[in-house]
């Protein structure tokens, strides 16, 4: 077990497009780093391609912050519903430190993946947990959370990013 | 239910897909999906990769909806060309995966294919007209290329920067 370097944008890996995972075994040793990775940063969700694995996968713990433990993995999510009702919330990213999005999500999601077993599984998500999976899934359509908000702000979050030096 | 169609440019659109090895419940439901997303769209023709599965996998419907003829949906496993004729055709070619780019494509204009249906049965048909270039152009899908890869690298490089542009576009809207 090791934590992996985050990619940290400009990287160009960011705005990837990510390939399906074909072999649920060939990543297992990957999410566990990844799952080390995240903890350690720490964060709530992180995908592969933030560490440089151009795979449709995540991770996730959306209340290990609150003292609730609830690891997931998605490989090859897709999205098989979204409710009509959007929030809008502020949104931090491990490859864009010390700045924040105030991006509109659905609220709640239909997610189909693959577990690491192999097995398909379904799930709906609501709230912190549907806004964390939109967030990750983006991230393997090399989509950021600023991609998702008007151009002033986006430019207004680019400088504030690029002023940290 | 119906999917999202991927947007070139989109490495899984440009990758060769697997043949299938047998006709499961989930290969069905796949292919059901992707009819409803064809007849929704509205398109002709939707290869597997076009919704992010790489498997060979296309259906297609060339019958107009407005002509009052009878739907003729197929779904086609493993789809194969057998034979092309010399004589060749010219279509104006579109994508769903590429919206709303047109292009002339030279293809031969009959072709004998064989494939896997929906049942897991083997069937072979000789298509010519639209048939031809639609099945074609979808069997191509699952090989990784796409029409604007007939085109000329300068048109093909407009329209990807077109499609880059418009991807941009939706992320953004979405939000």
């Amino acid at each position: 077990m090791s934590t992996l370097p985050i990619l940290k944008w400009p990287d160009p890996r960011l705005s990837e497009v990510c390939m399906p995972v074909e072999d649920p075994d060939s990543v297992a040793a990957l999410v566990t780093d990844m799952f080390e990775t995240m903890y350690a940063a720490p964060g709530r969700g992180l995908a592969a391609p933030q560490v440089g694995h151009m795979v449709r996968l995540f991770v996730m713990d959306v209340g290990w912050k609150d003292g609730e433990m609830a690891p997931l993995v998605c490989l090859n999510p897709r999205l098989a519903g979204q409710g009509e009702g959007h929030a809008t919330g502020s949104e931090g990213c491990l490859s864009v430190p010390g700045v924040a999005a105030t991006v509109s999500r659905s609220t709640e999601i239909t997610l189909i993946y693959t577990d690491l077993s192999g097995q398909t599984q379904e799930v709906t998500m609501t709230g912190a947990a549907s806004r964390v999976a939109l967030h990750e899934i983006d991230h393997l359509d090399g989509v950021m959370h600023f991609d998702r908000i008007d151009a002033p702000a986006r430019a207004a979050l680019l400088a504030e990013y690029a002023g940290q030096g | 239910m119906k999917r999202p169609i991927l947007i070139h440019p989109d490495p899984r659109l440009k990758k060769a897909c697997a043949p299938i090895a047998d006709v499961s419940d989930a290969l069905r439901k796949l292919a059901d999906d992707m009819m409803e997303t064809m007849y929704a769209a509205p398109g002709i023709g939707l290869a597997a990769p076009q919704v992010g599965e790489l498997s060979r996998l296309i259906v297609l419907d060339c019958i107009k909806a407005d002509t009052g003829e009878e739907p003729r949906p197929l779904v086609m496993f493993n789809p194969r060309v057998l034979a092309s004729s010399e004589e060749r055709n010219v279509y104006e070619e579109g994508c769903l995966s590429i919206p709303d780019q047109y292009a002339d494509v030279e293809r031969p204009s009959v072709v004998d294919v064989e494939w896997i249906d929906r049942d897991g049965n083997p069937r072979q048909e000789t298509f010519d007209g639209l048939w031809a270039t639609c099945v074609q152009h979808e069997i191509d899908h699952l090989d990784g290329k796409l029409f604007i890869d007939y085109l000329k690298p300068l048109r093909r490089q407009m329209i990807t920067r077109k499609m880059v542009k418009l991807k941009k576009e939706r992320a953004r809207e979405k939000a």
